[in-house]
């Protein structure tokens, strides 16, 4: 257990290094980033004076050389627009973007689960076709319409919940609930065939006849089985949702990471995006490691 | 959310789907909720260099010289300024009796504190001082500034930099300096949390009269959906760059003010790389042809709702306005006949740049709109959108010799501090925004720039606005309008300040 885990570890950091090379590139070769940092009428001499304090004068992998001797020391450098350190500007926006991503994650969770269980013992009946058409909606339906269509109907319409913003509950729930739509859909349909194939083995039929009342088969018997499938989807949506959020967080003016990502990558300050990719490249990275120690509890017969 | 017991206790009420309480405004409340586009850069106003970021800090505080929303100059700080005949030399009188939100007085310390700090710490002060060899105090509240050469967009700048005080800057340093923001404007700042708002609330000792807002937060909502819906939820009691698609439904509803503002800053306009003499469009007939071949009135009306400008060149008010300048006509038959005489009977083909990001309305349908009528003359037009930063490199290089660069440009022409601040920065060989290159417009802008006399400078700009005519560098096709969105409750005159997102809250009035 503990190998694997170290081994996952070290592997894990080649992958970051790995996206920050990615990322370190694709910036630099999107451009000069003076036309976007320095006002239109900034004299030559300025931009060039930027381009040499960013160190853009040097070549590509000695800039990438110095950048990853920084980023093991935790400095990712100063953002460019807003004058503070890259690292410190991205965590105080993450409270903002986790806070939301969980509870998205927690409707998600409940409402796919629940749905893909019942839909699995409705099996075959109307009820079942409608949560999986939902469901298949859910999936379809690209994010920005569905915030936009809340913020009309259940805001403007309804003047039920602020259209947008951060403070108290009330404004999580219409970016958490766009942001639960499409993973919601996604775990729901997995539960479904995955519960379908479990509840159709001879270790159900054998539970059933030993008089476990329905429930317990289905919950106790039937899910802890069918999980495995759903942990791995629920990892990936969970770790995905953090990157996800730019959509939701620019739409609903939701002070977190995805729009500070945004405004970073159409400005052009390059710290403020590698910063950030890297934490979440690290957040996806330590989620996946995560799901894989969490078989081990599932299901006994794992070992690392 | 604080703890885990209210994040309980608030899930639990959620299942109850209480009605969210509307933010209603009491009679007499003189409170007001912004909903703005861009969030600041920096709310320290003495190193603000980025249009976002003297949308806010311009409540807070404020130049030597304002700007009237009827767009004149008129006395702020200073009271009043006298130009030496040779333009090189200005004293300006400053205001006594002011004090800074901070409690310091103001005199002439701060100003040449902020012109320094200024220079050495932000690009654009820096770029606005350029011209400027020496900046002394005479007594307490007097200050002259000279010139290395006459430079006539000094003092429509408003003298460069925003006023910040150089005792409060010393008695509390450089970190709090820029956490606490002390201006002399008729708003103090009072809270600021990035990403999502900037609070501000009145100044009672301010020198400029009195001002009805008691209190304001602008919210940043980047998305211009998102704005529309905070005005229509009641969130909002103004909100700034409404989309054009939406201002029809707040102009038939009784519940709202729609307010125009004819920045016409910038000018979106068909930009040529013409250093490349292999190109079609090298011949000035080309370009012409294809000035000739777009209805730029018909993308107005039918595109983009009616809502910009057209002007030929200049805007009415500026220096050297010429009234018989008129802009290219939408005739076809002309565009291909000018095509034919350049070789070009067949059309040939063409890659038009334009940016899909940023804050330019419709970017896409009107580059669609365009293409279609450069197709309709024989040029078959390939679409090239992209994303703002790509599309801003892509072209700066249709400056290079071997460049193919055609671009639906947010270009300048009107509505900058004075007409050759655009001519040096859109038009000039090695301007900072132009990929043209002239050397006798070159030689014309010079004498201009240097010529402090309005009458005399105005002779001199319309001979360049002839010459671009002529030459067509660059044609355009529609002047940008900023529109407002307020509600009912209150009265707003925008000042046209060169900003898509000013709100200057002194000009907001209850009804």
């Amino acid at each position: 257990m503990l190998t694997f885990t170290l081994k996952r570890l070290a592997i894990g950091l080649l992958c970051l290094v790995g996206v920050s090379l990615i990322i370190f590139v694709a910036m630099r070769v999107s451009g000069d980033p003076t036309l976007l940092l320095l006002p239109d009428d900034a004299l030559p001499e300025d931009r060039h004076a930027m381009r040499v304090q960013l160190g853009l004068d040097l070549p590509v992998p000695v800039q990438f050389g110095v950048f990853l001797e920084n980023a093991f020391l935790g400095d990712f450098g100063n953002s460019i627009r807003w004058k503070m350190p890259a690292m410190s500007l991205v965590l105080s926006r993450l409270p903002a973007t986790l806070q939301l991503a969980a509870l998205a994650f927690l409707i998600a969770a409940v409402f796919g689960l629940l749905s893909g269980v019942a839909a699995a013992r409705l099996r075959g009946t109307v009820y079942d076709s409608l949560i999986r058409f939902v469901m298949t909606l859910g999936l379809a339906l690209p994010v920005f319409w569905i915030g936009l269509m809340l913020i009309m109907t259940v805001s403007v319409n309804m003047g039920l919940l602020p259209t947008s913003g951060r403070g108290t509950f009330w404004h999580m729930l219409l970016p958490a609930v766009t942001m639960a739509l499409n993973p919601a859909a996604a775990l729901s349909r997995l539960t479904r065939s995955s519960m379908l194939n479990v509840l159709g083995t001879d270790y159900i039929k054998l539970a059933r006849v030993k008089g476990n009342s329905d429930s317990r088969v289905v919950w106790k018997h039937g899910l802890r089985n069918a999980s495995i499938p759903v942990v791995t989807l629920a990892g990936i949506q969970l770790a995905n949702m953090i990157g996800n959020t730019v959509v939701v967080e620019t739409i609903f003016a939701w002070p977190g990471t995805g729009k500070l990502i945004i405004d970073a990558i159409l400005a052009r300050d390059f710290p403020v995006v590698q910063a950030a990719i890297c934490l979440i490249a690290a957040i996806y990275i330590g989620l996946n490691l995560l799901v894989d120690l969490l078989y081990g509890v599932l299901d006994p017969q794992i070992r690392y | 959310m604080h703890t885990r017991r209210e994040f309980l206790m608030s899930t639990a009420a959620a299942g109850a789907l209480l009605a969210m309480p509307q933010a209603t405004n009491a009679a007499g409340d003189r409170s007001l909720n912004v909903a703005i586009g861009d969030e600041p850069t920096t709310i320290d106003q003495s190193i603000a260099w980025t249009g976002v970021d003297y949308t806010t800090a311009e409540n807070y505080a404020e130049y030597l010289i304002q700007r009237s929303p009827a767009g004149e100059l008129v006395p702020g700080l200073a009271e009043r300024w006298t130009l030496s005949s040779d333009g090189k030399t200005l004293d300006l009188f400053l205001r006594r009796g002011v004090k800074f939100h901070s409690g310091d007085d103001f005199t002439a310390q701060d100003v040449i504190f902020s012109f320094e700090r200024g220079r050495a710490k932000s690009s654009t002060v820096k770029s606005r001082l350029s011209s400027v060899a020496k900046i002394g105090a005479v007594d307490t509240h007097q200050v002259r500034v000279e010139f290395s050469k006459p430079d006539v967009t000094f003092v429509p700048n408003r003298c460069a930099a925003m006023i910040s005080s150089k005792s409060y800057f010393e008695r509390v340093g450089e970190a709090e300096f820029g956490k606490k923001p002390s201006g002399t404007g008729p708003f103090r700042f009072t809270e600021y949390k990035p990403g999502e708002y900037l609070d501000v609330e009145r100044f009672d000792g301010y020198w400029g009269g009195p001002v009805q807002v008691e209190k304001a937060r602008f919210s940043f909502v980047a998305e211009e959906t998102t704005r529309v819906a905070k005005m229509q939820a009641g969130e909002a009691d103004l909100i700034t760059s409404c989309p054009y698609f939406a201002v029809k439904g707040f102009e038939g509803n009784s519940s709202y003010n729609v307010v125009k503002l004819s920045l016409y800053h910038p000018t979106m306009s068909i930009v040529f790389g013409t250093q490349n003499p292999k190109v079609p469009w090298a011949d000035k007939r080309v370009r012409r042809a294809m000035a000739h071949a777009i209805d730029c009135d018909a993308i107005i009306k039918g595109v983009l709702f009616g809502i910009p400008d057209r002007l030929a060149f200049l805007a009415p008010y500026e220096v050297g306005y010429d009234a018989d300048l008129k802009p290219f006509a939408y005739d076809p038959a002309t565009a291909k006949k000018l095509l034919a005489e350049a070789g070009y009977a067949d059309g040939f083909p063409m890659k038009l740049s334009y940016a899909v990001t940023g804050r330019v309305q419709m970017n896409n349908q009107v580059a669609e709109a365009i293409a279609s009528y450069f197709e309709a003359v024989g040029i078959k037009t390939q679409l090239a959108g992209e994303e703002w930063g790509a599309y801003r490199n892509a072209y700066n290089a249709g400056k290079e010799p071997g460049a193919q660069y055609v671009g639906l440009f947010t270009h300048g022409r009107a509505g900058a501090v004075d007409p050759t601040y655009n001519f040096s920065l859109f038009f000039q060989t090695g301007g900072p925004i132009s990929i043209y290159s002239n050397p006798k417009l070159d030689e014309l802008n010079a004498r201009a720039k240097a010529t402090a006399d309005n009458a005399e400078r105005a002779e001199l700009v319309k001979q360049l606005v002839r010459m671009v005519q002529d030459e067509v560098p660059s044609f355009p096709v529609y002047n940008n309008v900023a529109v407002y969105i307020t509600s009912k409750r209150i009265k707003f005159t925008p000042t046209k300040n060169f900003n898509f997102d000013l709100v200057q809250l002194k000009d907001v009035t209850f009804v």
